[in-house]
């Protein structure tokens, strides 16, 4: 009887991690307080990466909540806290727009509703298929141009978003 | 394993959300917070469906990506706060942005 709740509880675990991810979501998109919205994104972060651990992709659930909810979402508040966080209450930007997003969501569900039968799905278990050794492996042997450009990358978006926040004094004395 | 159809319903109702988000607000901020909702949505997929395949390349490019998201918003945030030191507003009705 136990064991039967147990395997039910596992079995809805992943549902309610996708529900608990939808509510924060539209908290993050209805909610006028910009911090709050920013503290929803975290949580959809921090529960994207406990759906990816259930999905047995425990390694890639930790990059996620390290990179995302520890990094990201920090420096996101910070922004948020630096600027102007009275934002102008206007619900509606405008109704094409809102259509365009129906229109695009609708689309895709259609795309779904013919192609979803084709899917196959096979019986492979949720356990992880690699270790950190083979990613490490992969990443150096069989991916290491992209791996470097990708540092590239980061350093030089390091220098260019310090360049771009920093306080220009020239146009304070302006 | 949870059906591949479910985890697309979701998958896209998390795009959606994000993409009326986008629609909806005019604060740059909030739009930013959308994108990266539609990117959550992009990010389960690629999971997902790495795990079906059981293949290395879904895991490495995940990671890649999830350096490159980083890196986008990393950019558009100091754009942001660039912007907020000269116009004083993330607005951006307020702002005259051409395409």
């Amino acid at each position: 009887m136990n064991l039967d709740i147990m395997s039910h509880g596992v079995a809805l675990l992943p549902y309610a991690l996708m529900a608990s991810i939808v509510a924060f979501a539209i908290g993050a998109i209805v909610l006028n307080d910009l911090m709050r919205a920013a503290f929803c994104l975290g949580a959809i972060w921090i529960l994207s990466g406990l759906f990816f651990m259930v999905l047995g992709q425990e390694m890639l659930g930790v990059f996620q909540i390290i990179i995302y909810a520890g990094a990201v979402l920090s420096l996101l508040l910070f922004s948020v806290m630096l600027t102007d966080i009275s934002e102008k209450i206007s619900s509606l930007q405008s109704l094409p727009l809102l259509g365009f997003a129906t229109a695009v969501s609708s689309g895709l569900v259609l795309v779904l509703i013919k192609f979803s039968s084709g899917i196959t799905v096979s019986d492979a278990h949720q356990k992880a298929f690699y270790s950190i050794q083979d990613l490490g492996k992969s990443l150096v042997q069989n991916y290491a141009f992209p791996f470097e450009w990708i540092s590239i990358t980061l350093v030089a978006v390091m220098v260019s978003a310090l360049t771009l926040a920093r306080k220009d004094q020239n146009r304070d004395s302006r | 394993m949870i059906p591949a159809e479910h985890v697309l319903i979701f998958s896209i109702l998390l795009f959606a959300i994000g993409l009326c988000g986008l629609c909806s607000r005019p604060h740059a901020l909030r739009m930013l917070i959308s994108i990266e909702i539609m990117i959550s949505a992009a990010f389960i997929n690629i999971v997902y469906f790495s795990g079906i395949h059981q293949n290395l390349e879904g895991p490495v490019f995940f990671l890649f990506l999830i350096a490159l998201s980083a890196v986008s918003a990393v950019t558009g945030l100091s754009i942001f706060i660039s912007a907020h030191q000269t116009r004083k507003s993330l607005n951006t009705e307020d702002s005259n942005l051409k395409w």
